[in-house]
């Protein structure tokens, strides 16, 4: 498994599909990279794909298994777990292994009984465990009966290079296969005594007589171990296990003279994974649960800048599942899957690579995808507005014991302007997450986009016609409320600024207007009333005013709005709950606000 | 050896026993060392055989040399990629589409799936006793020395066949793909044996391939007279009782009917040879398995009076034709009855448990004395997977162990009765040229040239003029 020997890519899961195995009755995905990164919320089943695979390319003659394996406890019905690997290598591919035995995975990704010209060559290997509990591995072909099937030995599967890193990554500190050690009770009896002041002699005489390959790996490691910032190990090297003298595998690597078992869980994990890396070269699949685990965020960044180095050059393939938001925002949009359960069915969606609205979406709100509702906000503004507004229903749902929106899993988010807030609302949606956009109903541009949102299931939930929020709040507020939302925008963006704006709305000579107090700037009267909250609406919005633009055509510009933040739209909500009980009568906003409550708390 | 490395893609011509086996496999263990493996074809399985157990004798194993035949490799690649092949075939192979078979190999080979197989596989590719290939044969040898190195090797004198339409591939075209690697020629099998005979076939190699008449006054061979006459058979069997004991005998006829005759008259001292798609076991299988019960019970004894001495003479030719007339038949004598029994009880159960019955129940018949043990224990047994499994009919049975016997390789007698065509690459002690007058110049070489101690020759006179 030298790599100079070909110019072949290491081995790759193309696809995996799991039958009745614990929380899975059943499972299809199919994927394409070399980086997975399974997300969704908890009991999403995302740990049992990374079981399953694991034990399928297993290289252990004989994993344990107990009818808790099965789905639902019933052993009737087989486990059946097949993962089909491409990118062979030339000892798997040859006539007396199992060239005879591969198939072909199209380009549309449906499996080929042969591997013809234009399709992967991939080999489909089968796990089955039925009422016996003795797993059988097959090599099988599409379409052929279920006991069909080539036999595939461990030592083949080991060919195949799979790695996986889960809790027990102390396992690979040690010059052994996996195997815990006999501990040494601490028992103070005579007997006891003796076996460790032994030991304790031939741990320092094994130091001595390491023979020199195994000194040469543990130096491997050291160099390795320091790229994927594991620690700046002084020395590396073997030694005896001083937990243990019986194990069959008792050396284990230390530092200087400390047993690596000693060091950090985040060390040792990443310190598992340069091992890992050493051992398969020639390339190989990593699987790893919940990467973050152990680490601090700068350590996981690394290690998956590292990962995904690697797998862009095709060294590797890495599996892994996350819940923090930090490994999200450090890959890409493409790089990432959404694992969904309901009722045994788990799904596992890729987010689309070609669309670039998604990737802006992942950035900018990397923990949507962990969640299991995504609530968008057209702009920073709404985004604000609705965080605020779930603070203060889950302060309300969270004296009353209710569930509040953090339990219900929603996830709120900025979309990023109308039509990509739209888009991204579409995504998520398309992705298995049930959303929701709050979007300006000003601009009839982006009707159509409404309209398409909507048919992907998309709850829309828009202000009265011609309106954004800002009009919303401007004609809907109290006298009292209308002073504080001028005297945020003033806060916001100071004083002359914001009359030179009103004035030029209300067609005004500049320095006509004087004060903080709105209701100052306009004779008194309904319809003046009206024409000042008109101005003030526009003026918010950053409208420029007619004569000013360039053309007939209204524009906005985001640099003169009033609130473009997110902690604008937070004090927006705050004004609303400090008014809300005298909003004028014309106010879309309960109407507004009552949608949004259903969506997030349900009902 | 490091000619033949040397010069790939090529051609070694080699006579009769001179080694070609043993080339083989030094070339194999020679790839072996260099951690390359070796892919060897041949055409029987007995040639499979004999190129295992030498190569085992040199060390070598299978992890490092696949040896198959031909059709044999043809059709497990096929039946691995249909579509590759563009051919969807039946888990048995039907061999009289063997054919077809190697034109979709031909096909499969060329793809890139296989072609990578076979680069990862092998580093050599040795096809041997290539003067049997026919021309689908030599296409997919052709098509396999496009990616990997292949040396051939063959006699073009010893080129029999009976294939009808099949043509074989002819030596010129062959050396136009595989240019001849000329490799000094020792008689290797005679060496400590019968050295005059060794040398002796060398030198007549160039009459015989020029269709000249050669003569045997002086030759190292033991020459009988046989005439056309009712003493013929009596001659032969002479011949063949007057073999020395303690050596492997090979007796060889012209046409099938002839050795069934001479076995017949050896009283089973001689075991007679079926060709490999057993023909007489599968036409009588489809009787079987046609199932019309008085047809299957005269069937069974005819049958039974072809494998057997003792059975023709126990139930008369009168006999056999009353159960084919689906009348019961029953004898007084003791030792008889059962015989008479058991083959009137297939006129009411034609199964193939109960025609097991009756078969077992005539070796029992006093002098009962088999001489075609390979088609009576086929048959015996594919009789029985068909009893056992009603799916199974008696001639798939049947096909599917003389497949089987293909693919292990069948065990020879120590004596055996056959034909030129059928012992191609076989070796003996000594051979007994029961009709010499009748072959043609390869079979002439081929009969000639199987064993090492000593041969016989029977023909009306001491000049042998090939047809």
């Amino acid at each position: 498994m030298d790599r100079s020997q070909g110019d072949n890519a290491p081995v790759k899961i193309r696809s995996v599909s799991i039958q009745n195995f614990r929380g899975i009755k059943n499972c299809e995905w199919k994927l394409d990279r070399r980086l997975a990164c399974l997300v969704g919320p908890g009991d999403s089943t995302k740990t049992t794909i990374l079981e399953a695979i694991g034990l399928t390319l297993s290289r252990s003659y004989r994993p344990r298994f107990g009818d808790a394996d099965f789905h639902r406890c019933n052993t009737e019905e087989p486990i059946k777990i097949e993962v089909a690997v491409a990118e062979l290598p030339d000892a798997l591919i040859a006539e007396q292994s199992l060239g005879k035995d591969r198939s072909g995975i199209g380009p549309n990704g449906s499996f080929q009984h042969d591997p013809q010209e234009g399709t992967e060559e991939c080999l489909i290997v089968r796990m089955v465990v039925d009422q016996t509990l003795e797993p059988r591995w097959t090599v099988v072909r599409p379409e052929e009966g279920t006991d069909e099937g080539k036999p595939i030995s461990a030592a083949q599967r080991r060919a195949l290079g799979f790695f996986r890193l889960g809790e027990d990554s102390d396992s690979h500190l040690r010059w052994g296969r996996g195997s815990a050690l006999n501990e040494v009770s601490e028992d103070t009896d005579e007997a006891g005594g003796v076996v460790l002041a032994a030991h304790r002699e031939a741990r320092i005489a094994a130091f001595d007589a390491i023979p020199s390959q195994l000194q040469e790996a543990a130096g491997r490691v050291q160099k390795a171990s320091r790229k994927l910032g594991a620690g700046p190990y002084r020395a590396l090297r073997p030694g005896l296990d001083p937990a243990g003298s019986s194990g069959r595998f008792p050396l284990l690597l230390h530092d200087e003279v400390i047993p690596l078992t000693s060091q950090g869980l985040g060390t040792r994990r990443l310190t598992g994974i340069a091992i890992q890396e050493q051992a398969v070269v020639g390339g190989s699949i990593i699987a790893v649960d919940e990467i973050e685990h152990g680490l601090d965020p700068h350590r996981l960044c690394h290690l998956l800048r590292y990962l995904k180095a690697a797998t862009k050059r095709e060294d590797l393939q890495v599996i892994l599942t996350t819940h923090a938001p930090v490994t999200i925002a450090a890959l890409e949009a493409a790089d990432i899957c959404v694992v969904r359960s309901e009722a045994g069915k788990t799904t596992v969606a890729a987010v689309p690579s070609d669309l670039d609205e998604v990737q802006g979406a992942v950035r900018h709100a990397p923990s949507a995808l962990l969640g299991r509702r995504v609530l968008i906000g057209e702009g920073a503004t709404e985004a604000g507005f609705i965080r605020r507004l779930c603070g203060y229903g889950d302060e309300r749902r969270g004296a009353l014991d209710e569930p509040t929106s953090i339990t219900a899993g929603v996830e709120i988010v900025n979309g990023g302007g109308g039509d990509q807030a739209l888009q991204r609302a579409i995504v998520f949606s398309k992705l298995g997450y049930p959303s929701a956009v709050l979007v300006d109903n000003d601009d009839s541009e982006i009707d159509a986009r409404v309209a398409e949102a909507e048919n992907a299931g998309v709850v829309i939930v828009r202000w009265s016609s011609g309106r954004a929020i800002e009009d919303e709040f401007a004609h809907s507020l109290s006298a009292a409320g209308l002073r504080e939302f001028v005297a945020l925008g003033i806060g916001n963006r100071g004083e002359e600024s914001i009359r030179a704006q009103v004035e030029a709305q209300l067609g005004k000579a500049p320095g006509d207007l004087e004060g903080v107090d709105p209701f100052t700037w306009t004779e008194e009267g309904a319809d003046e009333e009206e024409a000042l909250r008109m101005a003030l609406a526009a003026a918010a919005k950053g409208t420029k005013a007619k004569g000013e633009g360039r053309g007939e055509e209204a524009r906005r510009e985001e640099r003169s709005a009033w609130f473009k933040r997110e902690d604008h739209g937070e004090r927006l909500a705050e004004l609303w709950r400090a008014h809300h009980a005298e909003m004028r009568e014309e106010s879309a906003l309960p109407e507004v606000l009552e949608k949004i409550k259903a969506f997030v708390y349900g009902g | 050896m490091v000619k033949i490395c040397e010069s790939l893609p090529c051609s070694i011509e080699l006579p009769a026993g001179a080694g070609k086996t043993q080339l083989i496999a030094e070339l194999a263990n020679d790839y072996r060392h260099r951690e390359h493996r070796t892919l060897i074809l041949t055409h029987t399985h007995a040639g499979v055989d004999a190129l295992r157990r030498r190569i085992r004798d040199l060390g070598g194993s299978s992890k490092w040399t696949t040896v198959r035949t031909i059709d044999g490799w043809c059709f497990d690649l096929i039946k691995h990629f249909p579509e590759l092949a563009n051919l969807e075939v039946k888990p048995e192979p039907n061999w009289m589409e063997a054919d077809k078979y190697r034109l979709a190999a031909e096909r499969a080979v060329r793809t890139r799936a296989v072609r990578r197989m076979l680069e990862v596989s092998y580093g050599l590719i040795a096809v041997d006793e290539y003067q049997d290939c026919v021309l689908t044969q030599h296409r997919v040898v052709v098509a396999l020395h496009e990616v990997v190195p292949t040396a051939v090797f063959g006699d073009p004198l010893q080129g029999l066949f009976d294939f009808g339409d099949n043509q074989p591939v002819g030596w010129g075209d062959v050396l136009e793909l595989f240019p001849p690697c000329e490799l000094p020629i020792k008689a290797w099998r005679w060496v400590g044996q019968n050295e005059d005979l060794g040398r002796w076939l060398l030198e007549i190699r160039p009459a015989l391939k020029s269709g000249e008449a050669i003569s045997l006054e002086g030759a190292p061979v033991q020459w009988r007279c046989i005439k056309d006459s009712e003493r013929r058979v009596h001659t032969q069997s002479t011949a063949c009782f007057d073999q020395p004991e303690g050596g492997s005998v090979v007796a060889l006829g012209h046409m099938p009917h002839d050795c069934r005759m001479a076995a017949a008259k050896l009283n089973g001292s001689y075991s007679m040879m079926e060709e490999l798609e057993g023909k007489r076991m599968l036409e009588f299988a489809e009787i079987v398995d046609v199932g019309d019960a008085s047809v299957v019970a005269q069937a069974t004894v005819e049958f039974a009076c072809e494998c057997a001495v003792g059975v023709a003479e126990s139930i008369e030719k009168r006999k056999r034709k009353r159960l084919g007339q689906g009348k019961s038949i029953s004898s007084r004598k003791m030792e008889l009855s059962n015989a008479h029994l058991k083959l009137s009880a297939l006129l009411e159960d034609s199964s193939p448990g109960a025609v097991r019955l009756a078969l077992r129940e005539l070796a029992r018949l006093p002098r009962f004395l088999l001489f075609r043990h390979e088609a009576w224990s086929c048959t015996i047994d594919a009789l029985t997977h068909a009893s056992v499994d009603p799916q199974l009919n008696v001639a798939t049975a049947v096909r599917r162990l003389r497949n089987h016997d293909r693919v292990i390789g069948r065990r020879a007698a120590k004596r055996t009765v056959s034909r030129p065509l059928l012992v191609k690459g076989l070796e003996y002690d000594y051979a007994v040229l029961l009709d010499a007058d009748h072959y043609n110049a390869a079979e002439l070489y081929v009969a000639l040239s199987r064993s090492c101690r000593g041969v016989s020759v029977l023909s009306a006179a001491p000049i042998l003029s090939p047809a």
